[in-house]
C-alpha cells in the first residue's frame, strides 16, 4: 500500500494501517536527533533535567517524527544542503526512553532498529521509516529549516527543525512487532548457510 | 594546486564515477529510482550527493624528483578542505573524541590524511576517496582460524566475506562495492583492503586466481537477496576488489572495507 502522511498527526490511527513494505510520503515537520542529540534526550529524561528545552523540543516531536540525519546546512543562510539518513542501529541504546518520552508517531532513519525499539514502537503506537541512505540532495531538495537547538553539538549533530514536502519512504519495522529487516537477515542467512563454494 | 584540490573535492562529492553511475542505471525498482534523482539533482546542481561526505582521504602518487613538495601539497589540501567545509561541498566532519567537540572544518589531530607513494612518473597524481562513516563502521578485520572457518585459504576467505556482508547488512547503503586484503599485518590489512576502493569497477584483477575469486564472490553475494538497501532483492554488491600482502607465518587476517553505493572517488594530475 501507499500512503500520504501529514505531520504532526491529529489523529494516530494511520499508525495502526501501515505494516511493513508500505510506502509513504511524508509532509510536515520532521526533527533531526542523531548521536549526540540521543545522549542528551536520554540523560535529560533519567535525570529530568533541561525541562524548558526538553519540553520546546517535543511541541515538534509530539505526534511527528525523530529523522536520523545529520544533514549539511549553510549556515548563513539556514538552507539545507544535502541530508539524506544515517544508520538507526547506533541509537538503540537509548530509543525507547526517548520515543516514551517525546511520544512521535515515526521514528525516520535507515538500517533499521532492535528489539527494544520494536517493542517501544509495539506500546507507543509508532512505526519506523526507511529513507533511501545516500540520497541526501533528492531528500533536501523538499526540505526547509524552520528551527533548530543545540548548535553547539555540531552541524551535523545539532537538531534542526525541518517542514517537508513529499518524503519518500517505506515503513520496515510497524506498531505490530514486525521487522523487515529481521526477516531478510533470517532468510539470507539461510542462502549463506547452503552456499557451495 | 588549491584550486585543483578544490575542483577534486567538489566533482567527487557532486559526481558520481562514471563506472559507478552506469551500474546503479541498470538497477529496477523505487529505491534504485530515488537513487537515481539523487545523482541528477547532485549533477545539475553541483550538490553533495550524500550528506556524510566521509572521512576524506587522499591517496598522493608523485615521483621521486618532487618529494621536495610534500610540504606544499599537504597545505594545498589543507586549504582546500577548509575553502570546500565553507562552501557547503563538504560536512564538518572531524570530532575531537576526547572533547567532544566538533572541529567544525574537517581538519584536527592526525588531519588531513594523506598517503605519499613514490612512484616512476612524470606527474603528481591526488586521488580523494569520501567515504562516509556508516560504510567504515561497517569494514572489519578477520584473523582465520575463527567460528567462521578453519580454512587458511581461498576457500576460507570466500566464507568469511560472505559472513561479513550477511552480517552488515542493511547498514552500508547497499548496493556497495567491497575492498579486500587477504594478509598482510593488521594495520597494513586495513591499508591495502580501502586502497582497492580507488580501482574502477570495470577493471579487471591481474593476477588470475584474484580475478576469479573476485568474479565468485561477486555472483555469491548478489544470490543473498540482501538487495539495495538491504531491503531485499539484487544487487548486493556492485564490486568486490581484491589485494593481497605476504602474511606471518601466525597470522591469516582478511580484511574488508565496505564502500557504500554513492562511491565517491576521483584523481586530479597536477604538473
Amino acid at each position: 500500500m501507499q500512503y500520504k502522511i501529514k505531520l504532526p498527526l491529529n489523529d494516530n490511527s494511520i499508525v495502526d494501517k501501515l505494516t511493513v513494505g508500505d510506502h509513504v510520503y511524508i509532509d510536515g515537520i520532521i526533527v533531526t536527533s542523531r548521536d549526540r542529540a540521543h545522549k542528551f534526550y536520554y540523560e535529560s529524561i533519567v535525570q529530568n533535567k533541561n525541562i524548558e528545552l526538553m519540553t520546546k523540543i517535543k511541541n515538534y516531536i509530539k505526534n511527528g517524527a525523530i529523522y536520523h540525519c545529520g544533514p549539511i546546512v549553510d549556515m548563513n543562510s539556514k538552507k539545507v544542503i544535502s541530508a539524506g539518513p544515517t544508520t538507526s542501529i547506533r541509537e538503540e541504546p537509548y530509543e525507547d526512553k526517548v520515543i516514551e518520552f517525546f511520544r512521535p508517531a515515526f521514528i525516520i532513519g535507515k538500517g533499521g532498529m532492535g528489539i527494544k525499539t520494536l517493542n517501544a514502537l509495539n506500546e507507543f503506537n509508532s512505526a519506523y521509516i526507511h529513507f533511501v541512505g545516500g540520497a541526501g540532495s533528492y531528500y533536501a531538495n523538499n526540505i526547509r529549516i524552520i528551527d533548530f537547538f543545540c548548535v553547539e553539538f555540531g552541524m551535523p549533530e545539532a537538531i534542526w527543525v525541518f517542514e517537508v514536502k513529499e518524503l519518500f519512504g517505506i515503513v520496515t519495522m510497524d506498531n505490530k512487532k514486525n521487522n523487515l529487516h529481521e526477516k531478510i537477515r533470517k532468510e539470507s542467512k539461510k542462502i549463506y548457510d547452503n552456499l557451495i563454494y | 594546486m588549491i584550486d585543483s584540490i578544490y575542483d577534486l573535492i567538489k566533482n567527487v562529492s557532486t559526481i558520481l564515477p562514471p563506472d559507478v553511475e552506469k551500474q546503479i542505471k541498470n538497477i529496477d525498482g523505487h529505491l534504485a529510482s530515488v537513487m537515481k534523482d539523487a545523482i541528477k539533482i547532485s549533477k545539475d546542481n553541483c550538490i553533495p550527493i550524500c550528506q556524510d561526505t566521509g572521512y576524506p582521504y587522499f591517496l598522493v602518487k608523485l615521483p621521486f624528483s618532487q618529494t621536495s613538495r610534500i610540504k606544499e601539497i599537504n597545505l594545498s589540501i589543507e586549504k582546500a578542505l577548509l575553502m570546500a567545509t565553507e562552501d557547503g561541498i563538504i560536512r564538518p566532519n572531524s570530532v575531537d573524541p576526547i572533547r567532544d567537540r566538533n572541529y567544525g572544518n574537517n581538519l584536527g589531530e592526525y588531519l588531513p590524511y594523506v598517503d605519499f607513494e613514490f612512484q616512476n612518473r612524470d606527474d603528481i597524481e591526488i586521488n580523494l576517496l569520501l567515504k562516509g562513516g556508516g560504510s567504515e563502521n561497517v569494514s572489519n578485520q578477520y584473523s582465520i582460524p575463527n567460528d567462521i572457518t578453519s580454512e587458511r585459504s581461498i576457500e576460507g576467505v570466500k566464507k568469511i566475506i560472505l559472513y561479513h556482508l550477511t552480517e552488515v547488512q542493511g547498514l552500508g547503503c547497499a548496493p556497495g562495492i567491497i575492498g579486500v586484503c587477504i594478509g598482510g599485518d593488521r594495520a597494513l590489512g586495513y591499508k591495502i583492503a580501502k586502497k582497492q576502493l580507488f580501482r574502477s569497477l570495470d577493471d579487471k584483477n591481474k593476477d588470475p586466481i584474484i580475478a576469479e575469486l573476485e568474479s565468485q564472490i561477486l555472483e555469491k553475494a548478489n544470490s543473498l537477496n540482501i538487495g539495495p538497501m538491504g531491503l531485499g532483492g539484487s544487487p548486493t554488491l556492485l564490486g568486490v576488489k581484491i589485494g593481497f600482502a605476504a602474511r606471518h607465518p601466525a597470522s591469516f587476517f582478511v580484511t574488508i572495507s565496505y564502500l557504500c553505493w554513492v562511491a565517491r572517488r576521483g584523481k586530479c594530475n597536477i604538473k
